[in-house]
């Protein structure tokens, strides 16, 4: 697919304030949960009941860190498609989590997305905010020129 | 491409987010102040089950044979300490731990807390459960004045206030949750689950 080049201009000057957003997101929901037993996390994935609990316990142990690296990685501009293709595939994991909840009606008080210490989000606010994550992860991706990042630094003789 | 750069670009950024999250570790602090009526099991047990439970929560409620019938596997190497931690979401669970401590200090702690489970359903969707907490009291032969007296005294509320903070403090991400000696445990699913492979490892130990 072709993407004109107004867009393609507009998204190189946007997309490092752009990426800054799903990296954040990632970068403290992954720290608060990498700092808590991964029992925790463990416990907030069994509410959702898709998953056996011994699958469970060793992706809480991973997906907090995958978050973290990921949001480190957007937010500086490292790696910084492969990292988008991360996280546009991280919040499209969440968002069918999060929706086959909403289908079979669940009540999940919080969505678990911040572990126990950050903000409490309903199954419906994380939506909306995984939605826009996604989009705006998306759009990083379609970026090839990777201004103020970490990418554009390493490249230079 | 500088590889070299970039490779040690990548290290640093790995580096930092181990760094950081090492310092945020914080070892859950679970201090010695369950008095002696809410402990079961030998002083000097290798294994310390804590349990932080809401008289009021299902869950608390349906984990109670597993909990007991892990007890009983691990009988005289395992020491239980009951904290409650009555949710402020739940309309009685703070009387009902108040009650549960009136009880205690008559050295019936554990069969009050059995009846406040088994009849779980029936006093916390009762409009006032203050009577029932009596006929409990009634039914584990506790002298009923002085029951009263406790229940509704100063003595007992600091208590239930103190176990409250505490669980907030530490923080206790949900009821049930045990800690097995250090390790946590949150809900009845993990409890039984891995519950024995837990109390296995710290044996072991």
């Amino acid at each position: 697919m072709k993407i004109p080049e107004t867009f393609r201009r507009g998204l190189a000057l946007g997309a490092p304030i752009l990426r800054q957003f799903p990296g954040l997101v990632l970068l403290v929901s992954g720290y608060l949960k990498a700092v808590r037993p991964p029992e925790e996390f463990a416990a907030a994935m069994e509410s959702y009941w898709v998953l056996p609990v011994a699958v469970v316990l060793p992706l809480a142990r991973v997906v907090p860190w995958l978050e973290l690296l990921t949001g480190l990685a957007l937010c500086t501009g490292y790696a910084t498609r492969r990292a988008a293709f991360l996280a546009a595939g991280l919040h499209a994991v969440f968002i069918a989590l999060l929706g086959q909840s909403l289908v079979r009606g669940l009540t999940l008080k919080d969505c678990g997305c911040f572990g126990n210490l950050g903000p409490h989000l309903s199954p419906v606010q994380a939506l909306a905010l995984d939605a826009v994550l996604f989009l705006a992860a998306l759009a990083v991706w379609t970026d090839r020129e990777n201004r103020w990042s970490l990418d554009r630094w390493t490249e230079r003789p | 491409m500088n590889s070299g750069r970039r490779r040690a670009v990548g290290l640093a950024l790995g580096a930092a987010a181990l760094v950081a999250v090492a310092l945020g570790r914080r070892t859950p602090f679970l201090a010695d102040d369950v008095p002696a009526y809410r402990q079961k099991g030998p002083a000097g047990a290798p294994v310390v089950v804590t349990e932080y439970s809401d008289f009021q929560c299902p869950k608390c409620a349906l984990v109670q044979p597993d909990l007991k019938n892990l007890l009983a596997q691990y009988e005289g190497r395992v020491r239980l300490e009951f904290r409650p931690y009555p949710l402020k979401s739940h309309r009685w669970s703070g009387d009902a731990s108040r009650a549960a401590e009136a009880a205690g200090l008559q050295g019936r702690y554990w069969e009050f807390a059995d009846q406040l489970f088994a009849h779980q359903k029936e006093w916390a969707d009762s409009p006032d459960p203050q009577p029932l907490f009596k006929d409990y009291a009634a039914a584990v032969g506790l002298d009923p004045a002085r029951f009263e007296q406790d229940r509704t005294g100063d003595r007992v509320a600091r208590i239930v206030d103190a176990a409250r903070a505490h669980a907030e403090a530490l923080p206790v991400p949900a009821t049930p949750t045990f800690f097995v000696n250090k390790r946590v445990l949150v809900g009845d699913l993990q409890l039984q689950a891995m519950g024995a492979r837990f109390i296995e490892r710290e044996l072991e130990k």
